[in-house]
């Protein structure tokens, strides 16, 4: 280590585990409050029903956190796991790791899915979670170096920076033993954001061979980042072993090539026709949903843009470095995680130097662009790289500058309230100086960095505003800001936004195409199921490791053909193969399902230890659902005035705009609710949201502290 | 008309698609595929996740 002068506050010496069928058989434990450090068995229990990755995680905060818990109490922690399956190098998509907290945005548990090897790297370093509870009195680095058989915390100098880009370039420099080293080092970041705002993301980094730099994804939702630099930590830091293809020791390494070789198959035949991930990641979307009125702009007002096309796939191809191989993890061939590099950094504390900018994708274009809009690549990199340096999660800010701008426009804010910004809709650079505010802790950017449920209490008790059309425009659920989807025109992506446990993410369920183009969901029933299947696949990838986008991203044309091509049964089929190939246990679709209900469940109860999680908290802003203003009525008028006719059998003709708006309302919520019944009902739930005592033993999780919650509400 | 030509039409421009014209899945050739006039043409799209 070149000049490494940490002050050691712990340390722990262990012998690292081999790692069999996917597991390494214990989890880590930090206190940063004393500090301490210990190992916990991972018991047979925990594998066989909480699998690993957000079970893991959700096992280890249940029993961690109390109820009175809030996401600054000492005792909340930041948990991090990958999965029995993450790490493989046979099929793409299978290095993903699942964080975990309770959210500053939200006061339940939130669960981010993330790329880059740190979940891996702490696997293979003999851990199959990292747990870091407590608050420390001085800024602190938690250092995991399994070749050297310790882990540490250790005191972070002042000379250490906190912005992610400097701070992973400060962090090779002093815990790698020598430049051979950096392929194995791997860095958990926030940044000076994370510190002043709720929405503090997390960066997990990954070591680029071929560019020999520091790349970086990120755990983006719920404000973990926030939690993470509340307890002081500068940064959580594994030093692992080379890579091979088998370190999970798998039971039946066949069983994985068999499914990698079919899908990388699958791979470079059909991306190069259908999506293009290979060249330009999930961008291709944007284009997509704007041809379909989905698309966000302005604030969800409307679903497309005449400048869309200056934001669309073919632009950033054109931006993003081609030529390399863009994985997060090792043997993806879906390889979507490319950058912009040699970008000129252009405003605030950075400006003029030359650094590499990660994605953007799909979430980020939409959000931070359309959204706000903003339609000028350079802007949206900017923003991008400047979030994820400042560690702030760049779906918050961009539904949130969104909804700022919007208030704006309205008369809610003015110059004068926000500091002298006018935050108009496709001011770029007003949005990046409330992005720096956010950075400094200074401004109004203290006030936006609080998350749009807190800004819509600020506005309406600070500035006058109407408590009501505030909350109506606020894309929120729960206090997590919507992901980039419209979903006005779809009752089922609706629910598949608020019928949820952390919030309005689209990794439960996108349910947009079946119920609103193909009309394949017709009555709540079908809707229902719907909500209850593919929400609980989508939960299994987070429990195993893996990336959901070689899923359902790039699919043989054949699978249309197949008896249910929605669900891609033959890359299913090639899921539960692996698990068994990794893990040597028999399972069939239906323990899949299982599997995830029983997490799916368990931290649903969770939820309503924390005093959240009933019917009351999975309501809906009715932007959501619905036209809010006139202008956005207007702007649709003769779907809007159809539906009237066909849906509910009134003549507009005979009706004001007013009395129009009120009809399609009183409709659409009634629908929602009447969804709501259906899917409780199909979940197990009862009608206020609680899982039932039958329903948790049926799941084999009627623990007595998990029956004592949910009796009180029975 | 032929398929491309609907789907163009109604911006109908995701890649998963399945199109059936009078209860037969057409799998491929869109771009010179014709539709008959009065036909049942059907259009599905595949995804279930963004």
């Amino acid at each position: 280590m070149s000049d490494k002068t940490t002050t050691i506050l712990a340390e722990f010496a262990y012998t690292p585990p081999a790692v069999e069928r996917g597991y390494a058989g214990q989890t880590l434990y930090v206190d940063v409050s004393t500090p301490s450090i210990a190992a916990k068995p991972v018991t047979e229990e925990m594998k066989e029903k909480f699998i690993g990755g957000r079970g893991f995680d959700l096992w280890l905060l249940w029993h961690g956190v109390k109820d009175g818990t809030r996401w600054d109490s000492p005792e909340n922690e930041v948990v991090i796991s990958s999965g029995p399956c993450g790490g493989i190098t046979q099929y793409p998509g299978s290095g993903k790791s699942i964080a975990a907290a309770i959210s500053p945005l939200t006061d339940v548990m939130i669960d981010s899915n993330v790329g880059g090897h740190f979940g891996p790297y702490l696997k293979f370093a003999g851990w199959d979670a990292i747990e870091v509870q407590g608050k420390a009195d001085q800024e602190v680095i938690v250092f995991i170096d399994a070749p050297g058989g310790k882990v540490t915390v250790e005191a972070a100098p002042a000379d250490a920076p906190t912005d992610t880009h400097l701070l992973g370039h400060w962090l090779l420099e002093h815990y790698a033993p020598s430049a051979d080293d950096y392929p194995q080092m791997s860095f958990v970041t926030a940044g000076t954001g994370s510190e002043h705002t709720r929405m503090g993301c997390l960066n997990f980094s990954l070591y680029d061979r071929k560019r020999q730099d520091l790349r970086y994804k990120q755990a983006g939702r719920g404000g973990i980042g926030t939690v993470l630099r509340d307890k002081k930590v500068k940064a959580l830091v594994v030093r692992s072993f080379p890579i091979s293809g088998d370190m999970n020791a798998p039971a039946d390494l066949s069983k994985l090539q068999a499914a990698g070789a079919s899908i990388h198959k699958e791979v470079a035949t059909f991306d190069p026709v259908q999506n293009h991930m290979r060249t330009s990641g999930t961008t291709y979307l944007v284009q997509i949903m704007d041809d379909y009125d989905l698309l966000p702009v302005h604030n969800f007002k409307f679903g497309r843009h005449p400048d869309t096309p200056k934001i669309k796939r073919e632009v950033w191809e054109e931006l993003l470095t081609q030529g390399l191989p863009d994985g997060c993890w090792y043997g993806c061939t879906v390889a979507c995680a490319h950058a912009v590099d040699g970008y000129e950094v252009k405003t605030g504390p950075y400006q003029g130097q030359t650094v590499i900018v990660d994605g953007p994708e799909y979430e980020t274009v939409a959000g931070c662009g359309s959204n706000c809009g903003i339609f000028e690549p350079w802007a949206i990199l900017e923003i991008n790289f400047y979030c994820d340096t400042y560690g702030i999660d760049t779906i918050s800010f961009g539904t949130g500058m969104a909804f700022a701008m919007e208030c704006y426009e309205a008369g809610v804010l003015d110059a004068e309230k926000t500091g002298g910004l006018e935050l108009t809709f496709g001011n770029a650079e007003a949005a990046l100086e409330v992005l720096h505010q956010m950075g400094r802790g200074e401004g109004f950017g203290l006030i936006f960095g609080q998350g749009i449920r807190r800004m819509k209490a600020y506005f309406a008790e600070h500035f006058g505003a109407d408590p009501q059309f505030v909350q109506d425009i606020g894309m929120e659920n729960k206090g997590l800001e919507y992901s980039e989807y419209l979903t006005k025109e779809s009752l089922a992506q609706q629910g598949g936004y608020g019928l949820t446990n952390k919030g309005p993410q689209h990794d439960e369920a996108w349910l947009i195409f079946m119920d609103m183009v193909n009309n394949e969901l017709p009555t709540f029933e079908a809707k229902a199921e719907a909500l209850h299947y593919f929400p609980m696949w989508r939960t299994w990838f987070g429990l195993c490791g893996f990336c959901k986008l070689p899923w359902n991203d790039v699919v043989d044309p054949k699978n249309k053909l197949s008896p249910e091509p929605q669900k891609i049964m033959h890359h299913v089929e090639n899921y539960r193969q692996i698990f068994m190939g990794v893990t040597g246990r028999e399972i069939d679709y239906d323990d899949i399902i299982t599997q995830s209900e029983r997490v799916y469940n368990l931290q649903r109860v969770l939820n309503i230890r924390l005093g959240k999680g009933l019917r009351e908290h999975d309501a809906i802003p009715y932007r959501s659902a619905g036209p809010v203003t006139e202008e956005e009525y207007l702007s649709r008028q003769e779907r809007y005035d159809t539906q009237l006719r066909e849906w509910l059998g009134l003549n507009p003709d005979e009706m004001t705009l007013a009395e129009k708006m009120a009809a399609h309302r009183e409709y659409r919520m009634d629908r929602y609710e009447k969804l709501t019944d259906a899917v409780y009902a199909r979940r197990g739930w009862t009608a206020d949201g609680v899982p039932t005592p039958e329903h948790l033993k049926k799941l084999g999780i009627d623990y007595p502290d998990v029956l004592a919650v949910v009796e009180k509400h029975l | 008309m032929t398929i491309a030509d609907l789907l163009a039409q109604l911006r109908y421009s995701f890649p998963h698609i399945i199109v059936s014209i009078n209860g037969e899945v057409i799998t491929k050739d869109f771009a010179t595929h014709p539709i008959p006039d009065g036909a049942d043409v059907r259009v599905i799209h595949l995804i279930a996740g963004g």
